[in-house]
């Protein structure tokens, strides 16, 4: 993919005046009053040799104007050096509350089927360290007005040593042309290199990883698999490190050929304003001031070379950032949702993950009517989950429709939709927040009605847990130094956290798979009580609960296979008899 | 101290790990330290020479010798200055190559408990981002500010070497400025650890934004404001306490930039003084009128290397912690058996760092080729069993012992012979289908033939029937190719890998959960089969799997309170009974 070079620099530009004004500004008017006062620099000196060998009565007041000038030239960089500290710690301060509530917005619309793509999270996290890490577009504005400085420096310098002779310009421009190219070009192939190894280094930090994880610590100890993982971490890291070594290797010859030719050039200029002073076509003052110019030229050349490098380099880190904000995001409708009343259904809806080569459903016809339980039942892989997230609008069909009373999910304005919907996913989340905020994140503006929080955590049989762990305002998760709770009790967290949304449908993902015999048996009778006049959709390898049930979908390989009651189902003698008897015989 | 004692370590390891490197990169990176001095010197000589030579036509050749030498320095110091930037990349290259091994080594003689205390998984989390980096930098960091601060002192002194005034001056200045300096980057630390709650959260944060689970009980809930809002303030109070502190800061560093601004403005008073005085020569005068610009930078710098010496010093700390972990305990040398049963005796554990004692008191005996499984409620402790069971933690009390040995005692390959053990939350890799099946027993690793019936018999045969590549498909997403499996299909290839392993004794933690009715099914039909010969510990809150067992042992609040078959069980009311009644009520 070619793209446009330089194309995100005015949109950081103008993110940089709407975040962090003070931070542009500053940096801004400081590096100008900088930048003035060091292109004024070498000719002051120039200027203030040229008068100190021949001083004289008349010209020893310009003399000391000239010196206090430069006292002013070499204490004003201080002072800017102030404010752009300031203006540093001032972005320091500010980037989460700009630059990363800027994608955190953005990430909120983004389709949840992106988030399978390796390649969106990869571009997450990249634009997630640009701006967190390598502060992109500051960092970027600063490299860029160092350059502008160091190059008017330059430009300066070399115009005050062409106005002593033009003979010193060629030697001055040869040795800093060919140094600068030499080195953008290593900087070139580095970063090259670098992206062609981005897939090695991430599969080499991945297994680093699993060394300090404790749950593959554990299994690696056991199965004994450590040194397995060892050696194939040490081959591969045997071959980036070579590659980066020839590189580096390489840079460096090249560079020192730079350093070479630019010495020459260097000893060509002394050589020839020496000459020349010989010659008397340089004065003794002007020979001493294009020594210094010459040593200020390297100086800054030196400087802006690395400058240039870390422009680009942080130039691309704000291109890391931008791209992000170019992930899909969700299809939204337009029409405001109205609570169903009829039926949920689904015709002939096909969906396919991306980068799949087969349907994870593939044409699937079904009803749900409101208030009736539904249970979700077939192997593993069989579509269920999936079928559950088109049902609730999160993904969208690629064909086929999902309507609520005839109106396609794709037309409705999706917010409107979810506030009807209510979901215990199988995945369920463990927020590091405190348990009262870990069961009403699904509704938190009821976060204080203690009678609905009672009502609900009653229901899964939570009451003796939130006692023991010190009551509903308990920090969870040890990362914040909160309790830790067991996958049992995670469970019934997550099952409180479906049931608090008071929505007209809810739906269940495998909610009883960490739970003991018991719990699961009062919960289970406990929520059907619950649930009587809510539609709810529950997915479950537990076949069991298909008893109460209302309808039975079994799915098989994308497709609705079967439709109907236990009763019906099992004397049908088909997929659903067959898991049926799997599991009852056992008992 | 902290600072010192962390750089010393850090040179200490760079020498141990990159000698020749390192011994390469301090000689490159000193070395130029000098060059701004002479540099002074050479100008100064340079200019007086050639006045001379101007006016009388006299001492060319001392004019070249000087000539020569400054070009030589120049060209040197611009040399040494990308070596040191060669040299700077190749330690880092160097110390991954050699230092990571030991890592991986250290890591691998630390106590499992302390991969689960909270503030070791800190240390770790760090350590499995890149520690060399951290290593290198506060090495690197070290070295350029004792270049810079020598290179500063140097030229100064040659300063000093022109007017003892402004030698004077410079002690005058410098001390109340590093001082200054030292107390502004103490600040900004503390500002820094002061916010760590704030940033720690925000972390947290956007895990949650990458996840997809997360989103989508966020988009389904509409609690993605709520979040939002928690961020908001994370960040406001980041901005606040740093706006708040940075004050401090700015004030102290500007305390030292108008000392550095006080001294350099005397100096070329002093000197254009000196010069009217005509007590410094014209080249003196521009050498050092000449040089101001380079001193300045090289101050900053040296502050600048001072900053950042200590950001990495502090930053390395965890290093220093991790290197302090103990080792393991267990002696893990003992190959021989007298018997293949294992007996709990009188086991009490409570995790560390926590009061709640999961065992209390468990004793019981499981003959070698038994089947066995634990039943109880979430919380009974069933779980922990396991894990002693596997030596991955020390009883408070008693002792865990296979065949008459202390289960820490035995030496890794006899107790990978003894057992193996499919975890509750077992892993699914990013390597291949094969390896993934092969880590179970990695000897079998190119053995098709049994990494196939392993697979098979775990239910996951359509896991290479229907691939293309079949074995050497990749899965995971870290691979562009590579398949992303469901929970089932992942417990399907745990499940194998406990299969490929050939142990005495089977460890199976809720192997089960995630597995449809009918894989769930065959899967105990094929356990009666596979496991023969071999002893299997089943832990499973699917009671049929119990059914199966020889024995059934009923946990309940870290006690065993019933120890039989099902049939006995079944006869006698207590926890069990209640337990599978509540079970099979659904489905008859």
């Amino acid at each position: 993919m070619k793209s446009k070079p330089f194309r995100y620099f005015w949109q950081s530009i103008r993110d940089m005046h709407r975040f962090m004004p003070f931070l542009l500004w500053g940096k801004l008017t400081a590096s100008i009053g900088e930048g003035i006062l060091q292109v004024w620099q070498p000719v002051l000196i120039a200027e203030i040799f040229g008068l100190a060998p021949c001083l004289t009565d008349a010209n020893r007041h310009i003399f000391r104007q000239k010196t206090i000038f430069l006292c002013i030239c070499v204490g004003f960089p201080a002072v800017c050096s102030m404010i752009l500290r300031a203006a540093g710690l001032y972005g320091e301060g500010r980037k989460d509350k700009s630059y990363g509530w800027n994608m955190f917005g953005f990430s909120r619309g983004i389709r949840l089927e992106a988030l399978d793509d390796a390649k969106v999270l990869d571009c997450f996290q990249k634009a997630d360290a640009a701006y967190s890490r390598h502060l992109a577009g500051s960092r970027m504005f600063s490299y860029l007005l160092m350059n502008v400085e160091s190059v008017l420096v330059c430009i300066s310098t070399f115009l005050v040593v062409g106005s002593f002779s033009p003979w010193l310009l060629p030697g001055v421009t040869v040795g800093f042309l060919f140094h600068l190219l030499i080195d953008i070009h290593a900087e070139r192939k580095r970063t090259e290199t670098y992206r062609g190894q981005s897939m090695k280094r991430r599969r080499l930090q991945y297994f680093w990883r699993l060394f300090c994880t404790k749950e593959s610590v554990k299994e690696m100890r056991i199965l004994g698999f450590h040194n397995y993982l060892k050696e194939k971490w040490v081959a591969a890291n045997v071959d980036v490190v070579q590659e980066m070594e020839e590189l580096e290797l390489k840079a460096m010859k090249l560079s020192a050929a730079g350093v070479l030719v630019k010495n020459l050039c260097y000893v060509a200029n002394v050589a020839i304003a020496l000459l020349l002073m010989v010659k008397n076509e340089l004065a003794a003052g002007q020979f001493a001031a294009c020594l210094t110019a010459f040593g200020l030229l390297q100086d800054k050349l030196f400087m802006l070379d690395t400058f240039l490098i870390s422009f680009l380099n942080s130039y691309h880190h704000v291109e890391e950032y931008y791209d992000f904000f170019e992930t899909e995001t969700d299809r939204e409708g337009t029409e405001t949702y109205q609570p169903f009343q009829r039926e949920i259904s689904l015709c002939d809806v096909r969906f396919r993950y991306p980068g799949a080569q087969s349907w994870a459903l593939d044409g699937v016809n079904l009803t749900i009517r409101k208030g009736e339980h539904v249970v979700i039942v077939g192997v593993n892989g069989s579509g269920k989950t999936t079928l559950s997230r088109l049902l609730t609008g999160v993904y969208l069909a690629d064909s086929g429709s999902v309507c609520y009373d005839g109106r396609n999910v794709t037309e409705i304005r999706r917010k409107g939709l979810y506030q009807d919907i209510s979901a215990v996913i199988q995945d369920f989340v463990h927020y590091r927040f405190s348990l009262r905020e870990n069961i009403c994140v699904s509704d938190f503006r009821r976060k204080e009605d203690e009678e609905h929080i009672r009502n609900v955590t009653d229901a899964v049989g939570m009451q003796e847990m939130i006692q023991s762990i010190g009551g509903l305002d308990c920090e969870l998760g040890s990362e914040f130094g909160g309790r830790e709770l067991s996958g049992g009790e995670w469970q019934k967290v997550a099952i409180a956290r479906g049931l608090f949304k008071d929505s007209g449908v809810l739906l269940l993902d495998e909610p009883t798979a960490a739970l003991d015999p018991i719990a699961e048996y009062e919960i289970l009778t406990g929520f059907l009580k619950l649930i009587q006049r809510r539609t709810s959709i529950i997915i479950s390898h537990r076949v069991g609960i298909c008893r109460h049930a209302d309808k039975i979908i079994v799915m098989k390989a994308g497709k609705v296979a079967e439709c109907g009651t236990h009763e019906e189902l099992k004397n049908a003698g088909g997929e659903y008899a067959r898991i049926w008897k799997a599991q009852a015989k056992w008992y | 101290m902290k600072i010192v004692r962390n750089c010393v370590l850090a040179v200490k390891l760079i020498f141990q790990y990159a000698f020749r490197h390192g011994l390469l990169y301090v000689l490159v990176c000193l070395i130029p330290g000098f060059f701004g001095g002479i540099r002074v010197i050479l100008v100064q000589k340079l200019v007086d020479r050639g006045l001379v030579l101007a006016g009388t036509g006299q001492g060319l050749e001392m004019m070249a010798v000087t000539g020569t030498l400054l070009v030589t320095v120049l060209f040197f110091w611009f040399v040494l200055e990308r070596l040191q930037g060669y040299e700077d990349k190749l330690l880092e290259i160097r110390l991954i190559g050699s230092m990571a091994p030991d890592i991986m080594e250290k890591l691998n003689g630390i106590e499992y408990s302390a991969f689960e205390q909270k503030e070791i998984q800190m240390i770790l989390q760090r350590i499995g981002g890149e520690p060399w980096q951290n290593v290198k930098s506060c090495f690197s960091a070290s070295v350029c500010t004792v270049q810079a601060l020598l290179s500063v002192f140097f030229l100064l002194g040659v300063y000093a070497s022109l007017s003892p005034w402004i030698g004077m001056g410079i002690f005058l200045v410098a001390v109340p400025m590093v001082f200054l300096n030292f107390a502004a980057t103490r600040r900004l630390q503390a500002v820094i650890s002061g916010t760590t709650p704030q940033m720690r959260r925000i972390e947290d944060l956007k895990r949650l934004f990458q996840d997809r689970n997360a989103m989508y009980e966020m988009k389904i809930f509409g609690s993605q404001e709520w979040i939002a809002g928690k961020w908001d303030m994370a960040a406001s109070g980041i901005e606040t306490e740093i706006s708040r502190a940075g004050r401090k800061v700015l004030a102290l560093e500007g305390g030292s930039k108008m000392l550095n601004i006080t001294y350099f403005v005397f100096m070329i008073v002093a000197m254009t003084y000196l010069f009217l005085q005509e007590r410094v020569t014209v080249g003196q005068y521009a050498a050092v009128i000449g040089s101001l610009s380079t001193v300045i930078g090289q101050i900053q710098n040296a502050s600048w290397n001072v900053t950042n010496t200590f950001k990495n010093a502090l930053d390395m700390e965890y290093y220093r912690e991790f290197l302090a972990i103990p080792a393991r305990r267990d002696r893990r040398n003992v190959d021989t058996l007298s018997h293949g049963d294992i007996v709990f005796e009188n086991v009490s554990f409570s995790y560390p760092g926590s009061d709640r004692e999961v065992l209390k008191n468990v004793t019981f005996r499981i003959k070698a080729g038994e089947k066995v499984a634990f039943v109880g409620e979430n919380g009974a402790g069933k779980s922990t069993i396991v894990k002693l069971l596997c030596g991955l933690y020390e009883p408070d009390a008693g002792r865990v012992m296979m065949g008459g040995v202390d289960i820490r005692d035995l030496s890794e390959e006899k107790r990978r012979k003894c057992l193996t053990v499919v975890f509750q939350d077992f892993q699914g890799y990013e390597l291949t289908l094969r390896e993934n099946v092969a880590l179970g027993d990695i000897d079998g690793l190119e053995d098709d033939a049994r990494i196939l019936e392993a697979l098979r018999q775990a239910g996951g045969e359509e896991l290479y029937l229907h691939e293309k590549k079949g074995l050497e498909q990749n899965l995971g997403h870290l691979e562009a190719d590579g398949k992303d499996l469901s929970r089932g299909q992942w417990q399907r290839v745990a499940g194998a890998r406990a299969f490929m392993a050939d142990a005495a004794f089977c460890i199976l933690d809720e192997p089960t959960a995630a597995l449809d009715p009918v894989a769930e099914s065959r899967m105990y039909e094929n356990f009666a089969r596979i496991f023969r010969k071999k002893g299997t510990i089943m832990i499973s809150h699917r009671l049929a799997s119990a059914k199966m067992a020889d024995r059934i042992m009923v946990l309940d609040g870290g006690r065993i309170v019933q120890n039989g078959s099902h049939g006995k069980l079944m006869e006698t009311e207590g926890l069990y009974r209640t337990m599978y009644l509540a079970q099979s009520s659904w489905y008859n």
